[in-house]
């Protein structure tokens, strides 16, 4: 039985900014999508669905999935509301593509943290009421615990945090990132500590965002000649309830399945045929987790590191387009400014940040910035129909 | 496309409060599916697609992680969708496209509610749904909205109130014969008409009160699901169809949304005539009149259900057996838990194994859910 | 077979973050002794229904949750509460369906296009659909009188297509009927709204105090 292949057919986004005032959610995800559909050479009319990534408390609006539609021209389609992040609602999207249920659908998340008020207080409802939330005034305490469990565990010091964070700061500034800056790694390492050992440079600040992209079958592709093809893509839960009693502090427990499934699906390690790599590192300790899972060794990553071959222009750059540290944590949207950035690069569009050549890239995201469960995404352009 | 099955189901009593924790009540439903498969390990599960509707109700902000252990999904996907009432037949939905995709053999899929958490009532939780800026200060509470669109309805086809509490009647006698149902009852229209007013037109026993409870049920691929039962029974249809955000710019009559979902699903499932090849209907039905309301969308005609009702075809003997299970007025609401203990019914009435509840003849059913701001079908069409 | 509140000590809260005690202990000072006895029973009711372990205490946490929002109105809603301000209702018009579009968008999601026109309206209409609440967000709490709300249809807006499945539309809102006998409140009936004085608009749909039928 064959199943669709699928394709990344358009992009439009409103790029990351630290507080977008003047229009209102409906107005920012209806600029995104008209961008999106531009950028895909089709009208809403022949999209046959809408898989939106939100979380009623980021929207402050219970049942979030109300407000969806209009603004992505689906009313009266089919729409289907993944409570989670971007690349969560894409592997939705990728699925009913590839089983032939839908077969032009849009993929749409936002988010407007600059309009909460109380983050924390909502991050720490994701917790468990028991036994957490009476304890942690500020929920990125376990972004903070696992920092240091991670660096525990290889021996690593917040120095090698701060040069994941000169590494994205940097690529933002030249990518136009809202918290891009010129700051080398001794400038970081001279913040002060937040959630030791992590330091205020090494966690990401909010930033306003929405994405919205046109996901097809071949059949939906043809004739285009400007498509990315998603050529595996696998989510894998947390190992730990919301208790995180059986969290394994320190690593990225949730890639091991992913990585297994997208190696068997491309017949090698993914690390090895990429030109790129774009995560949502919310705290730069995440990035080099994310890379220790995917290379299935810690000392391998931290090399890399060290001796500059994550950066742009070198043997693997990671988050040229700045990261989340650069760009900004957009929470549910973060994986989408990633997978836009990512499809820009293999398309050529990345401009001052564009890795040469570049024709693979893997994209990944956290559920949420605390949590032990993500989505890995592998992208390639399109072979000649 | 890649044919899919559900080939198992399991649910916790549903309840106005049950004491067991979400976990728990998760543990419960699945442990019971996985044993009504006959005793599969977890193991042979690849994944997990869960539904539980606003995170105010649990009190947790992101509440997958409810799920992650109780479904045994640690190391695997697992994932949550969610379109307010809908959610638990958009969930068999969801769950129906995992496993035709090709990437899923087996599939778990897992609703739960809890809304006894909320105090002193769930209903304040509901003030948010409406829109921020120009409804929610006028104070509304959610049976404002449901009033306001069985008055219109009750308009469009000239209803008394006491054809449509007959809804309630039937769908609580119904429910004395299912095992885990909160609210089973011989109840007359007199008792309904004479319950208080919540907000008129509806009276107490129009609506489905709070419940907590959780159902699951396991899909499979075609070749896995004849492995794994004699008695599959198939998806062959699926469909969600959400309206716009402005429902006040909408006639509230007929629900046109479940009426193109219903549309889509037959079309996939090859049904060219649900009025005749349709064996089995569960509707959708948090309010009386909403069974109603919602089975005109499903067969295609408004105001037809209360003619059918009149004529006594909604009763499990008649010729459109609606909610033999009792549903969500029979059964009790936990909210996404009741949509997809509509679809486990059909699982139960298409292998007949239903029981007292068995309709004769049951070759093909139609499970319908609804939510959000008077905005979405969601439907699966089921056959033996 | 026991029920317990959590109740936090004094010692601890004062170790904690003033935000997190605070939420804490108001938490339980709402929450008090309330359904204790609620929970007890649904203890015993479940002993024997259940082939799991059912715990000899229930231990019962309270939680306050307190998210607060400063949200963007964005360019139509500004313009909408602008226009309650100054006694007028303001909306969009889409020169695709040419639909008048109240609340007012920026875009259609019919022919979604921006639209091209913003209007006035007086607020006249009819009532779409009505009803007549007897309680607030507490079900067990009546109200001291009942209050009828509508949704609002604005006159010249309506747009029907010629197919008896689909619905009509037309620019509406939700409001609250006042000046009015319950009794007396029929569908179609003409209504217009009343406005608060014009010092004490705030640009709020409560600038309107309700809609009430136009008599004579």
């Amino acid at each position: 039985m064959s199943h669709n292949k699928v394709y990344v057919l358009g992009v439009g986004e409103l790029p990351p900014t630290k507080s977008l005032k003047d229009l209102d959610f409906r107005e920012m995800t209806f600029e995104a999508a008209v961008r999106a559909y531009a950028d895909a050479g089709i009208g809403p009319s022949e999209v046959d669905g809408l898989f939106s990534a939100e979380l009623d408390f980021v929207e402050g609006i219970s049942i979030a999935d109300e407000y969806t539609p209009d603004q992505v021209g689906t009313r009266l389609k089919f729409n289907m509301l993944v409570v989670g992040d971007f690349l969560e609602a894409l592997f939705h999207a990728y699925m009913a593509v590839r089983s032939g249920l839908t077969d032009l659908v849009a993929v749409e998340s936002h988010a407007r943290p600059s309009e909460i008020e109380n983050y924390a207080d909502v991050l720490r409802s994701s917790l468990d009421p028991h036994c957490l939330r009476p304890i942690l005034s500020d929920p990125y305490a376990i972004a903070g615990l696992d920092a240091r469990a991670f660096l525990g565990r290889t021996g690593s010091t917040t120095q090698d945090l701060s040069l994941v964070a000169e590494k994205n700061l940097k690529n933002a500034a030249r990518s136009g990132g809202p918290y891009g800056e010129a700051l080398n790694a001794d400038d970081v390492e001279r913040t002060a500590f937040v959630y030791e050992p992590l330091r205020q440079k090494h966690v990401a600040q909010f930033s306003d965002y929405v994405a919205v992209v046109v996901l097809g079958s071949e059949r939906a592709a043809k004739g285009s000649d400007r498509f990315v093809e998603i050529a595996s893509i696998w989510q894998a839960g947390a190992t730990s309830g919301a208790h995180q009693w059986m969290r394994k502090w320190g690593v990225m427990e949730w890639v091991k399945g992913a990585l297994e499934r997208i190696e068997r699906d491309l017949r090698g390690n993914p690390m090895r045929s990429c030109d790129l790599v774009e995560f949502t590192e919310f705290f730069a300790h995440q990035e080099l987790q994310f890379l220790s899972a995917m290379l299935r060794s810690e000392g391998e990553a931290l090399r890399m590191l060290r001796s500059g071959d994550l950066e742009l222009g070198s043997a693997l750059p990671v988050n040229p387009s700045g990261g989340c540290l650069g760009n900004g944590n957009s929470l549910n949207a973060s994986g989408g400014r990633a997978f836009v950035s990512a499809v820009r690069q293999l398309r050529g569009e990345a401009g001052n940040v564009q890795v040469t050549g570049a024709r693979a890239a893997i994209v990944g995201s956290l559920h949420t910035e605390i949590s032990d469960s993500g989505t890995l995404v592998y992208l390639r352009t399109g072979d000649a129909m | 496309m890649r044919r899919v099955a559900i080939v198992g189901a399991g649910m916790t009593d549903f309840r106005s409060m049950l004491p067991h924790s979400s976990p728990e009540m998760i543990r419960e439903a699945v442990k019971r599916c996985l044993d009504d498969v006959g005793s599969l390990s977890i193991r042979y599960v690849d994944g997990v697609l869960c539904a539980s509707a606003p995170d105010a109700f649990d009190g947790y902000h992101d509440k997958v992680s409810i799920a992650n252990e109780a479904a045994g999904a640690i190391g695997k996907p697992i994932t949550r969708v969610f379109v307010g009432g809908g959610s638990g037949v958009a969930a068999a939905v969801s769950g129906w496209y995992h496993v035709a995709s090709g990437l899923f053999d087996t599939l778990l899929v897992v609703a739960w509610e809890k809304m006894s958490p909320p105090y002193p009532h769930a209903q304040k939780l509901f003030q948010t749904i409406f829109e921020p800026v120009i409804e929610q200060p006028l104070g509304p509470n959610l049976i404002w909205i449901f009033a306001l669109e069985m008055r219109r309805y009750m308009e469009a086809h000239n209803l008394s109130k006491e054809l449509i509490a007959e809804v309630a009647v039937k769908n609580k006698a119904n429910a004395l014969d299912h095992p885990h149902a909160q609210l089973g009852a011989k109840i007359t229209v007199e008792d309904v008409l004479r319950s208080e007013v919540m907000v008129w037109p509806v009276n107490r026993l129009d609506i489905s009160p709070t419940s907590d409870g959780a159902v699951a049920i396991l899909l499979a691929s075609e070749d896995v699901a004849r492995k794994l039962t004699d008695t599959p029974v198939w998806i062959d249809g699926v469909a969600t169809c959400l309206d716009s955000q402005y429902w006040t710019n909408r006639d509230l009559a007929f629900p046109y949304y479940v009426y193109l979902a219903a549309q889509k699903a037959y079309r996939m499932a090859g049904i060219k005539n649900p009025l005749k090849e349709v064996d089995v209907w569960e509707p959708y039905d948090p309010f009386t009149y909403k069974e109603l309301h919602h089975l005109d969308g499903l067969l295609g005609k408004p105001g037809l259900a209360p003619k059918l009702l009149k004529e006594g075809q909604l009763h499990r003997d008649g010729d459109y057996p609606a909610s033999p299970s009792g549903g969500l007025l029979g059964v009790g609401n936990p909210i996404a838990a009741a949509g997809l203990m509509k679809v486990a019914e059909l699982y139960w009435q298409l292998s007949e194994r239903a029981g007292k509840r068995q309709v004769p003849n049951a070759y093909v059913g139609v499970a319908q859910a609804w939510g959000d701001l008077m905005q979405v079908g969601t439907v699966v069409v089921c056959r033996r | 077979m026991s029920v317990r509140l959590v109740k936090f000590r004094r010692e601890t809260l004062a170790g904690l973050d003033e935000g997190l005690a605070g939420l804490l202990s108001r938490a339980t000072a709402e929450v008090g002794e309330g359904r204790i006895s609620s929970w007890a029973k649904a203890l015993e009711e479940v002993k024997g229904r259940t082939e799991f372990e059912v715990p000899e205490t229930l231990v019962v946490t309270p939680y306050l949750f307190d998210f607060r929002y400063r949200r963007s109105t964005g360019v139509a809603l500004t313009r909408f509460l602008e226009g309650l301000k100054e006694g007028k209702f303001v909306g969009t018009r889409c020169s695709g369906c040419g639909r008048v579009l109240i609340p007012p968008r920026t875009f259609c999601e019919w022919c979604f296009r921006r639209v091209d026109e913003w209007i006035e309206h007086s607020g006249e209409g009819e009532v779409a659909t009505y009803s007549i609440a007897h309680i607030g967000t507490n079900p067990k709490v009546r109200l001291p009188r009942p209050e009828p709300i509508a949704v609002i249809w604005f006159e010249g807006t309506k747009v029907l297509r010629p197919n008896s499945k689909t619905v009509a539309h037309a620019a509406g809102i939700l409001h609250r009927l006042g000046e009015v006998d319950p009794q007396e409140i029929r569908i179609g009936m003409r209504v217009r709204p009343v406005w608060r004085p014009k010092e004490e608009r705030v640009g709020s749909i409560t600038d309107v105090l309700y809609f009430a039928p136009v008599r004579g």
